[in-house]
């Protein structure tokens, strides 16, 4: 069942004065519990793809279906609720909010959908425990390492079982044993919870993770390989 | 977790930065307490110094003599009326007085004059007329051809201490009204306008010469504070009531003096206009403090609308920042502001430096601060409302961030 159809997806914004065309016409299609990597130099449309994807960004011409819903006809408000409840964030530099614990960044989804906070609390320590930082929910952002922070990000993004995770070059600031173990975790979690994983990448050892591997050039997509 | 506990930790983001904030709220608040204190308490003491020169701070006339001052409308039971209002709590002091007006002559010189008729022994409790003799001496009891003549008067006139003066005016009756005087003291309040017409004579020859019968125009009264005065005046309307005499009215000082409560008004509402701006100068240091804050933050904000949280709630956390940063400041700013106004208000503000002009004119030189509620609400009201003024504009642009642009600062 395709959870993501696009078609003819074109971008344009403005750069100061020249328009860049980051998307020139995208077509693409995703399955429920794929594990997709977008892979392509910088400049390529990867980020711009995602954040059109996830509403964070409009579309210039083209097609966004997701869950069966137009995501381009949305109103904010729609386009919130759907990051709220459907989409879970990885980002590239982690992205925690610093003043908040472990756990209590874990929840904050949880927060913003009105979970109660004893389910809340169970349900984050749980999936803490499952990124293996069983432990550490106490702990602010700011005194853990890259890695461990990466798999809170992790944690926030799937503690509300979203349909889809988009994760935008989640291992670029990690070593690449640790990005090996943060791969290892988001690939359990697909396995198990059938959690659909989009990354944008530089990063060989994703594309080495993922079955399927679509390369943007340009703004198009190069080729759409599943192996 | 909530909202609320988001805002305050992220308070403690920068603590250098927000204890500056906090402190120049507290500053504002503390400055603003004190000053209006200092306002009040210098009220209080205008009040007391206008209420003890002359008027009281009630009088006991009867109805309809206010404002035409007309001699034939007179209390007639004066004895009466005292012995109602001496009985009453909080009276300090009472005097019957006869307020005439006629022209004043010593040798060829003729000016314009308001005869007082004064018991004053009376008088002595109730005014500041026996202070204010800057030459000769107070009228003694018993005395019935002394009188009091006001510095500029006297000047006018070419008379001194000793001096005999002659009065003519037109009774409560329409009689002609006569007589000499011998001036026992020359008083200098300060107010050209009293000084320059001021006499004060025995009661019973002012009566006597201006066929009052044994009446009077007004009986003043002294309380021990002001803040009695509004209860005071309707229990001597009751009493008097109760005793059927019922064609007296009770007049309060700002009736009696509209002046005093209409420049008391106008220097506080100037006052506040003054306070707003000098807080208006810490609320812009304050919104450039919660726009950099908020600035800082850009990209986070921007995780936090991608993740799903609601532009107005991004805007209520921005917003809350700043309210608990303001009520941190306001809990400093009382408790700098509170004990320090305490401490002058016992103790009392000196202006030594001006002691002779305040003397002079029979005022304390010390003027003691008066915290109330009044006061504190005002201090809090204007520092809380134009701090979180200038908190909105921060709160309405995390309302318009664009999360794509957000993630994309760094």
């Amino acid at each position: 069942m395709k959870l993501l159809e696009v078609g003819q997806l074109k971008k344009d914004y403005r750069e100061g004065k020249t328009w860049v065309h980051a998307l020139r016409g995208v077509d693409l299609q995703i399955g429920e519990g794929e594990f997709v990597a977008i892979a392509g130099p910088s400049g390529s449309g990867k980020t711009t793809l995602l954040n059109v994807i996830s509403g964070l960004d409009s579309v210039t011409e083209g097609q966004v279906r997701f869950d069966g819903d137009d995501v381009t006809t949305m109103t904010p408000r729609q386009l919130t609720h759907m990051r709220l409840t459907k989409i879970g964030f990885v980002f590239q530099v982690y992205n925690l909010i610093p003043v908040l614990t472990a756990q209590e960044n874990v929840e904050f989804t949880m927060l913003l959908q009105g979970v109660p906070a004893a389910k809340r609390k169970a349900l984050s320590l749980d999936i803490l425990s499952r990124v293996g930082l069983a432990g550490y929910g106490h702990r602010r952002p700011p005194t853990m390492s890259g890695g461990q922070q990466q798999r809170v990000a992790v944690a926030r993004a799937i503690v509300t079982h979203p349909r889809l995770v988009l994760a935008d070059e989640p291992t670029a600031n990690l070593d690449s044993e640790t990005g090996a173990k943060l791969l290892d975790v988001m690939k359990e979690l697909n396995e198990t919870e059938k959690i659909t994983f989009i990354f944008s990448t530089h990063d060989p050892m994703v594309m080495d993770y993922s079955r399927r591997l679509i390369r943007v050039r340009d703004g198009r997509v190069d080729s759409d390989k599943t192996r | 977790m909530t909202l609320v506990r988001i805002a305050w930790r992220n308070i403690g983001r920068n603590k250098r930065r927000s204890i500056l904030s906090a402190l120049a709220v507290s500053f504002a608040c503390a400055v603003l307490i004190f000053s209006m204190a200092l306002q009040r308490g210098s009220y209080a003491d205008m009040i007391y110094n206008t209420v003890h020169a002359h008027t009281g701070h009630l009088q006991v006339q009867r109805a309809g003599y206010w404002p035409d001052r007309t001699l034939a409308r007179r209390v007639t039971s004066p004895d009466a009326i005292m012995a109602v209002v001496r009985a009453l709590p909080h009276v300090r002091a009472v005097a019957p007085r006869v307020n005439a007006a006629g022209l004043v002559s010593k040798g060829k010189r003729t000016f314009g004059g308001l005869i007082f008729g004064i018991d004053p022994v009376r008088e002595k409790a109730l005014s500041t007329m026996a202070d204010v003799i800057r030459e000769g001496k107070y009228i003694e009891e018993g005395d019935r051809e002394g009188v009091l003549v006001g510095s500029l008067l006297a000047e006018n006139l070419g008379a001194g201490v000793g001096d005999e003066i002659v009065f003519l005016g037109q009774g409560a009756d329409g009689s002609l009204a006569a007589g000499r005087l011998v001036v026992r003291g020359l008083i200098k309040t300060g107010v050209s306008e009293m000084d320059r017409t001021t006499l004060a004579a025995p009661l019973a020859t002012i009566q006597d010469a201006y066929s009052m019968n044994g009446g009077v125009s007004e009986v003043a009264v002294l309380l021990d504070r002001d803040k009695y005065r509004h209860e005071v005046a309707g229990e001597i309307e009751r009493k008097l009531r109760e005793r059927g005499l019922t064609n007296a009215a009770v007049l309060e000082w700002p009736t009696l003096l509209p002046g005093v409560e209409q420049s008391i008004r106008i220097d506080w509402n100037s006052g506040l206009i003054m306070y707003a701006a000098l807080v208006l100068v810490v609320g812009f240091g304050i919104a450039n403090t919660f726009l950099m804050a908020f600035m800082e933050r850009m990209h986070e904000l921007g995780v936090l609308l991608a993740l799903g949280m609601r532009p107005a709630s991004l805007s209520l956390m921005v917003y809350l920042e700043s309210v608990l940063l303001v009520l941190l400041g306001v809990v400093g700013g009382l408790a700098m502001g509170i004990p320090i106004t305490r401490y002058f208000q016992v103790r009392g503000l000196d202006f030594g430096v001006a002691q002779e002009t305040f003397a002079e004119y029979g005022l304390s030189p010390v003027i003691h601060p008066e915290l109330s509620l009044l006061v504190l609400a005002w201090a809090i009201g204007i520092v809380v409302l134009i701090s979180l003024a200038a908190a909105i504009y921060p709160a309405v642009k995390a309302a318009r961030v664009k999360p794509v642009e957000a993630l994309r600062h760094t």
